[in-house]
């Protein structure tokens, strides 16, 4: 799954810590959803998508394959 | 995420309260074990008080990773799967190598020590995989 966090984060001038407290997980976890070695559960992916206030397939996206 | 700092400290507080308790129910159930009581119900007894003992520490130690948010108690429930595998490896290169004659007698307690090392490799790996 696609996602463009890197660039909203930067866009809103956040490091990867901020927004990790601001949806309540850890900085290595945001870090995995960025670099796609890690997909998020519905939930957190909907508390990302919230935090920059988008819609949720505006953040993720499915890849062929996925 | 503050909120959940005195959740944590909770349960690192588990942790080492299990640690305690495993700790002496291990040297009591170890001593007396080593003493050879005749008695087959108080060596029973003694066995089950050294397990029973281990799981307050167990316990708490599977709360405090589902304590952990998704992403750490995936790389925990990856670390644990890697632990089951090698284990199995471990156990299995072990019976082969004594049928071989190459291997001698082997405590059963071993077992778990390697275990204990391989679970933390597996942690690093995984950590260091999903980094």
């Amino acid at each position: 799954m696609k996602n463009r966090l890197k660039v909203l984060r930067a866009e809103a001038n956040w490091s990867q810590l901020e927004l990790a407290m601001r949806v309540g997980v850890s900085r290595q976890a945001i870090n995995a959803i960025e670099t796609g070695k890690y997909d998020p559960s519905l939930p957190l992916a909907m508390k990302i998508a919230r935090v920059f206030d988008r819609r949720i397939e505006e953040v993720f996206e499915l890849e062929e394959g996925d | 995420m503050d909120k959940n700092k005195p959740a944590g400290l909770r349960h690192l507080a588990y942790v080492a309260l299990g640690l305690l308790i495993w700790f002496i129910t291990m040297v009591v159930a170890t001593r007396v074990l080593h003493r050879h009581p005749p008695s087959i119900p108080v060596r029973i007894a003694l066995v089950a008080v050294a397990v029973v003992g281990f799981l307050p520490w167990l316990i708490s130690v599977a709360r405090l990773i589902m304590a952990q948010d998704e992403f750490s108690v995936r790389v925990h429930l990856v670390a644990i799967a890697f632990t089951c595998a090698g284990t199995a490896v471990l156990l299995m290169t072990g019976g082969y190598l004594q049928t071989a004659g190459l291997l001698g007698y082997v405590a059963l307690r071993n077992i778990w020590i390697g275990m204990g090392i391989l679970w933390w490799l597996s942690i690093v790996i995984a950590s260091w995989y999903y980094r």
